[in-house]
């Protein structure tokens, strides 16, 4: 008998296979005695415990990216980039973007440049940075990772420590040698209980019998999770927030007029941001009509009256992307015109609170930092007697629940007076979130003389910033990338 | 405007398009003052009332640009650095109030250079020597080959040329360029300053800021006679408006107890004369402002005067009120869960695509479509009309993540129907593994059905991005849709490796 203990079905059978024939190769023994790999495995290991067979192993490393990693070695480590930025053209070191930044930093460290009057100097001397080298082999020849972490000894623990890379240990067994003590083993099955079953269970034939024991340190794969996109459960909280404050959603279209995005909001149809350079205007339909006749011939009077410029209808009928989801608040406050009776229940002690969420649109030319699409969030408060300091309060409460502090300053928007830009704290800096301020008497007046609207525009996007370190940019919460939607750390 | 940036060296301020006066560092140094109650300059008025130069506006330029002010400035002293502060900062103007001169536009001209009587009109052709030039050139040669007439092509429209002449010729080809026989240097005295446009009150207003900067660095400015017809007016015209506000009013608005006095001071930074009648506070708007429509753009003013950061935030008295989500939203949040219990992920993709992703990848025949006109990123010309595409673009990078991969999106498509653009909510699922099949997505669209206790028929379907045969169609009573097994070649067109099985549901809403 087996050192007098029951032996597993698989280690009974690894064992004869042994015996009966000389294999020195697990392929081979996996292949033979028709088992899972891991079940070889371990039954090898029982075996060596036991003084039966000498394993002779080899240990070998396998390099993991991270998703900066992976980024890089596609492209260049930002101390590449910049330094063949750098021998093009002179560079300003307040020019520098945060990636741009981060190189400066290595290549500062690494001796390679300094700063002459504010502009960065390229040294004499070497031009190759050893890590980019080394990470772009890495991902190019995985199979050589023992081989070039070796020669790049210093270059590889830099990566290591900029969390460029990982390493995982793999130990592989070589050859099988069965032992003296090996040879010689008679052994007789009994059988324990490995993966227990529904038969087992019933007939309670597992009395008696032992149950085979798991190793409880070995490294198995994480289970994957199914996931919500951090930016639609974050848009989710907002929207509790809202809630939580007696709000009511609203929504409305993306594709609009000019009218609802720009007109009815008051801003003079020889605004700049009405140019085709930063508004997505549209082919197929080339323009959506606005069906309110009584509306129209007040928009445009007050257009004509406080800007002293012709206004067409044509222009207010071209159809676009909204840029900016006030078009719903907008469509909101003049609602209220045909809905006499909820105009009428509004009071000082009653006003109707209205909020949006939703994806708003500019031309911009897309890169790391910039989107064409991305989402805001508006808010309208209607009553009687409204103050600025109300509207200070409701955003403050508001943003006090999703967690990120705001402040306000002066600002500007066609539409609201006073107008107020607030401003989100984000890695000790404020920046800006959005605007807001009290909706203009021309636009509140064609509505009713006795309401008074406070109204916000904010974006989603940099409050989940302000909140959530975990995310480096915006552009990462529109690339939806499985690998980082699978590890991303839930905050 | 609100200071942006503070270093030792350097503060960076950043100017509201609403306030071009403070554009202008005459401008901007007067505010400053104000601010400060140092040396205040409250009033601004000219010495004489009687005009000393009549511009007579011709027929013809009713057409084109009807407006011109004017002023004129005598007893200057210039530098040649004022002097290029003063050009820039008239161009500056022109190109951005003025919309690339389009709707306004101003020019220079020494008034010692120009003879007689002058007039504004448009004509068909002339000739003069435009400025810094030596040559006399035609009008239609200024436009075709001079740098100027390239650039402002765009305020011509039609045959006629906008021109200020006097008894010897043009002064300028407006708003193009000024001749050069008049051209002002730093040995100009008194100038003669012209602002053209397309709306009276902003070339009278523009004079009046005008007449502000010029008074500030020392110019006695007088007045021009600006003749339409048988009417007239004198520019600049100097009016100070008066809005009068109850002082309980401005706190009301606001939200903060400001106090009377208080008012009067902070007005007084603001660069307000203000004086107290009749329980109300008199305001008399500066000139130099183009911004102030009403009184609340005044009480802005007071509000920004006595800080944002010192209005204390007031909480709002209501009745107790609950807050309500949109039905669909609800709908939406028990599909998210279902989905995340079904095990896919949820995605967030642009709405923006291109019709070589929607379309053709898909290998599906186009179909009326959102698009878009002159993006600035090559690959946006169109709204997507359904979200598979964004999926399998997901699923197409990430090969070297382990199997399954399921992923899903409830989000907004947009497609066209007679002409109507109707936006509505799709929810999509896809699963890539190795052993993927029709069955189990069916399982899926099932098992998703039953949870909403939706009854629901399935049939054959043909759609090319499908294997024929491995593809049906769903239909509910609010719910249409399909699922299937996804044709190889669209697999090879998003660079997905191993089986992959979708559905895509038509969402009521």
């Amino acid at each position: 008998m087996f050192l007098g203990e029951l032996v597993h079905k698989y280690v009974a059978s690894v064992l004869s296979v042994l015996q009966k024939e000389k294999i020195s190769s697990l392929d081979k023994l996996i292949k033979e005695t028709a088992l899972a790999k891991d079940a070889v495995l371990w039954a090898l290991e029982e075996l060596q415990s036991k003084g039966l067979v000498t394993l002779k192993k080899r240990k070998s490393i396998s390099v993991v990216f991270s998703d900066e990693g992976l980024r890089y070695a596609q492209t260049l480590l930002p101390e590449e980039a910049l330094l063949k930025r750098l021998t093009k053209e002179k560079v300003k070191i307040s020019e520098l973007n945060n990636e741009e930044r981060i190189g400066f930093q290595w290549l500062k460290a690494k001796g390679l440049v300094e700063i002459k009057e504010g502009f960065i100097a390229l040294k004499e001397g070497q031009k190759e940075i050893e890590e980019g080298n080394l990470l772009r082999a890495l991902y190019q020849k995985p199979d050589e990772a023992d081989k070039l972490v070796l020669e790049h000894k210093q270059a590889f623990e830099n990566l290591l420590k900029r969390k460029l890379v990982f390493v995982k240990e793999k130990e592989e067994v070589e050859s099988i040698e069965l032992t003296e003590l090996g040879e010689k083993e008679k052994i007789s099955v009994e059988e324990d209980i490995g993966e227990l079953n529904r038969e087992i269970i019933a007939n309670r034939s597992w009395q008696g019998k032992r149950f085979r024991k798991y190793n409880v340190n070995i490294s198995i794969e994480d289970a994957e999770i199914a996931r919500r996109h951090p930016l639609k459960s974050f848009i989710d909280e907002i929207k509790d927030a809202y809630l939580s404050m007696g709000f009511k959603e609203v929504s409305g279209p993306i594709i609009e007029p000019s009218f609802w995005v720009f007109d009815s909001l008051f801003v003079p149809q020889d605004h700049p941001a009405r140019e085709m350079q930063d508004t997505f205007y549209l082919i197929n339909p080339g323009k959506v009509n606005v069906k309110d006749e009584k509306l129209i011939k007040k928009v445009k009077a007050m257009h004509e009256k406080a800007w002293h410029i012709n206004w067409y209808k044509e222009v207010a009928e071209q159809a676009l992307l909204r840029t900016h989801t006030t078009s719903v608040s907008a469509r909101f406050i003049y609602r209220l015109r045909d809905n006499l009776k909820e105009l009428a229940s509004i009071s000082a002690v009653k006003p109707l609170q209205l909020f949006s969420v939703g994806r708003v649109f500019r031309n911009e030319s897309i890169d790391y930092k910039h989107l064409a699409e991305f989402y805001q969030t508006d808010g309208i408060v209607i009553g009687v007697n409204l103050t600025l300091a109300n509207l200070f309060y409701v955003l403050k409460r508001i943003y006090d629940s999703i967690g990120v502090e705001i402040k306000f300053k002066p600002s500007y928007f066609p539409f609201v007076e006073p107008g107020v830009e607030v401003d989100i704290l984000y890695n000790d800096e404020w920046l800006e979130l959005g605007g807001a301020g009290i909706i203009r008497k021309e636009i509140t007046d064609i509505v009713s003389k006795k309401i008074t609207v406070l109204a916000w525009g904010l974006g989603v996007e940099r409050a989940l910033l302000a909140k959530d370190k975990s995310i480096n940019s915006i552009t990462e919460l529109f690339n939806s990338n499985l690998g980082w939607l699978r590890r991303k750390v839930i905050v | 405007m609100s200071v942006e940036g503070l270093t030792a060296e350097e503060i960076s301020i950043d100017i509201t398009p609403n306030r071009p006066d403070l554009l202008d560092i005459f401008g901007f140094a007067r505010a400053l003052r104000n601010y400060m109650h140092f040396h205040e300059k409250l009033v601004y008025s000219l010495k004489e009332e009687e005009p000393v130069a009549t511009i007579e506006v011709g027929e013809n330029v009713s057409k084109v640009r009807p407006f011109i002010a004017a002023l004129i400035v005598n007893g200057l002293s210039l530098t040649d650095e004022s002097l290029k502060y003063i050009i820039q900062f008239t161009e500056k103007f022109s190109e951005t109030f003025g919309r690339k001169r389009e709707k306004l536009a101003m020019g220079l001209h020494d008034l010692s250079k120009v003879e007689g009587n002058l007039r504004y009109d448009a004509k068909l052709e002339g000739r003069f020597v435009p400025l810094n030039n030596k040559r006399e050139m035609s009008f239609k040669e200024i436009m075709n080959t001079h740098a100027k007439g390239i650039e402002y092509a765009n305020t011509i429209k039609g045959s006629l040329y906008p021109v200020l002449e006097d008894e010897k010729g043009i002064l300028s080809l407006i708003p193009i360029i000024n001749s050069d026989r008049t051209k002002v240097t730093s040995n100009t005295k008194d100038m003669l300053v012209d602002i053209t446009g397309t709306s009276q009150y902003i070339v009278e207003k523009a004079a009046d800021m005008f007449a502000c900067m010029f008074m500030d660095l020392g110019g006695n400015v007088k007045r021009v006679r600006i003749k339409y017809g048988k009417k007239s007016v004198l520019t600049p015209r100097m009016e100070s408006r008066i809005i009068e506000i109850k002082p309980r009013a401005m706190e009301d608005h606001i939200g903060a107890a400001i106090g009377f006095n208080n008012i009067l001071s902070l007005a007084t930074k603001m660069g307000y004369k203000a004086v107290f009648v009749n329980r109300k506070v008199r305001f008399f708007v500066p000139q130099y402002r183009f911004d102030i429509i009403n009184e609340q753009d005044i009480i802005e003013d007071i509000a920004i005067a006595y800080g944002y950061a010192y209005i204390h935030p007031l909480p709002i008295f209501t009745e107790v009120s609950g807050g309500r989500l949109e039905e669909k939203t609800k709908l939406n949040r028990k599909l998210v869960t279902l989905m995340l219990g079904l095990g896919f992920t949820e995605t967030n993709n642009n709405y923006l695509t291109n019709e070589k992703m929607n379309f053709k990848d898909m290998l599906i025949e186009e179909k009326p479509h959102v698009q878009i006109k002159g993006s600035k990123t090559e690959n946006i010309t169109m709204m997507r009309t359904w979200l598979l595409p964004s999926l399998l673009n997901i699923l197409g990078s990430s090969s070297h993540e382990s199997m399954p991969q399921k992923v899903f999106e409830l989000d907004l498509v947009f497609n066209i129907n007679k002409d109507q653009v109707i936006e509505s909510h799709h929810l999509a699922g896809l699963a890539v593994s190795p052993k993927a099949n029709f069955n189990d997505i069916k399982a899926v669209v099932s098992a998703l059905m039953h949870a909403l206790g939706i009854e629901f028929k399935v049939s054959e379907e043909k759609i090319g991005s499908f294997i024929e045969g491995r593809c049906a169609r769903i239909e509910a009573k609010d719910i249409k849709g399909f699922f299937g097994e996804l044709h190889p070649e669209v697999l090879n067109n998003f660079g997905i490796e191993e089986p992959a099985i979708a559905f895509e549901l038509e969402l009521p809403y």
